[in-house]
């Protein structure tokens, strides 16, 4: 090994770093070479120096502030990790303690508690085939049904025509719609019918108490009237 | 793993006990100051770094396993911590504006070495001298280094510690407290002796 690398490997070797080969061509080295040798001790000498000055690197006593800032850190935290097992046993007694009452509560009136049911019970058996409800139902709309068209006031005016048969469509405001009229018709006949119609007023039909359209029939009938 | 101490204080921890935070606080506050100090180099960065830790400690403490032993625990806390730290500084602290640029804490060397009797004024004076030097290098060798080299040299911890508070292999651990050495060497030298280094430049 040349001076050069002895230079090169000067540190590695005082470190302990080196292969246990290489340290012995450097120990090697250096029991032939002075100025190597001189150089190793000079080398070996500042770095136990180095290293025990940063050794002697004194400790820095912490400020003051900074344990008063740690207690007061410990001390919420203290209190956070006590609170929180606190918590949690505080809740298991008070609902042991809860348990506790109920049961004394119930003992003493377990026994009224029961007979008062079943005399209840007893009364009500007795007095409900006795029992009436007065029953109002004039005002109740019939709700499940459906109304048919009814005529609520009939024309004044009285038909002389022939006989016929018409079908009316009434609307939910009671207003006709449409009408059709069946068998012979004369026009004149066609004039006295829509006169009828227009002078009738009728109901309109209802499902359910709702007003809707319909149909009705009507059947006119001449009427003499003798005399 | 665990001493019987450790989970003692760990029990104490987790249950709220009074004392054991005492205890935990005495035996960890200068340590962790130290090495927060240490790795960032300002007394305010390390008591928030400090703060930091403890709480962590406090608050992760149910979550502690005990796979290492409570120093290497809290110990790899602060060095993260540190580490998080000057992120943070390095992306925030740029956008500050110092306020008492020219200000120097007279009060600040007496504090933080004590009184030797039996040393002369120049001695202690030389001492302090070098201790500026060595805190200055230590401040300038990448941050990297500077944890493994602080953890070995400084806080005194043995290999296995170190690998195991910066989650590294034993190899790496060794190879950067060489090449932490060696840096903070170059440092030194080049602070001691700058016309020493340009002559070999020459």
């Amino acid at each position: 090994m040349s001076c050069r690398a002895i230079q090169h490997h000067l540190s590695s070797f005082l470190e302990g770093d080196l292969s246990e080969t290489q340290s012995s061509e450097v120990n090697q080295h250096m029991a032939t070479c002075g100025t190597c040798a001189a150089k190793m001790t000079e080398a070996r000498h500042s770095r136990t120096r180095f290293l025990s000055a940063l050794h002697a690197l004194p400790a820095l006593p912490a400020p003051r502030e900074l344990a008063t800032r740690l207690q007061v850190l410990a001390s919420h935290e203290i209190e956070r990790v006590q609170g929180r097992r606190e918590f949690s046993s505080a809740t298991r007694r008070w609902w042991m303690r809860a348990q506790i009452s109920m049961r004394d509560l119930m003992r003493p009136l377990a026994l009224p508690a029961a007979g008062g049911v079943l005399s209840s019970v007893a009364c009500f058996s007795m007095l409900a085939s006795s029992l009436t409800f007065p029953q109002q139902f004039a005002n109740d709309i019939p709700l499940g049904f459906t109304t048919q068209v009814q005529v609520d006031q009939l024309s004044p005016f009285g038909y002389t025509g022939h006989d016929v048969v018409m079908e009316l469509t009434i609307d939910k405001n009671g207003k006709v719609a449409d009408y059709a009229a069946r068998g012979s018709v004369t026009r004149d006949d066609m004039k006295q019918l829509g006169n009828l119609i227009l002078f009738t007023s009728f109901a309109p039909a209802t499902a359910f108490g709702q007003p809707t359209s319909g149909k009705i029939l009507l059947r006119s009938h001449r009427i003499n009237v003798r005399g | 793993m665990l001493s019987y101490e450790d989970a003692q204080l760990i029990a104490g921890l987790r249950e709220g006990v009074e004392s054991s935070y005492e205890m935990l606080i005495s035996r960890f506050q200068q340590p962790v100051y130290n090495l927060a100090y240490r790795l960032l180099n300002d007394s305010g960065d390390a008591c928030d770094v400090t703060q930091e830790v403890f709480l962590k400690v406090f608050r992760n403490v149910k979550q502690f396993q005990g796979k290492s032993s409570l120093r290497t625990w809290v110990y790899r806390i602060a060095v993260n911590e540190s580490h998080n730290r000057r992120r943070w500084l390095f992306r925030h602290r740029h956008k500050e504006v110092g306020l008492q640029e020219d200000f120097v804490d007279e009060s600040e060397p007496r504090d933080r070495s004590l009184a030797d009797g039996a040393r002369s004024p120049y001695d202690r004076a030389f001492d302090r001298e070098k201790q500026v030097l060595l805190e200055e290098a230590l401040s300038r060798i990448n941050p990297s280094f500077r944890e493994a080299v602080v953890l070995r040299d400084v806080e005194d911890l043995s290999y296995d510690e170190i690998a195991e508070i910066l989650q590294i292999s034993m190899g790496t651990v060794k190879s950067r407290i060489l090449r932490g050495r060696e840096a903070l060497r170059l440092q030194l030298t080049a602070r001691i002796s700058p016309e020493l280094q340009l002559r070999e430049c020459l």
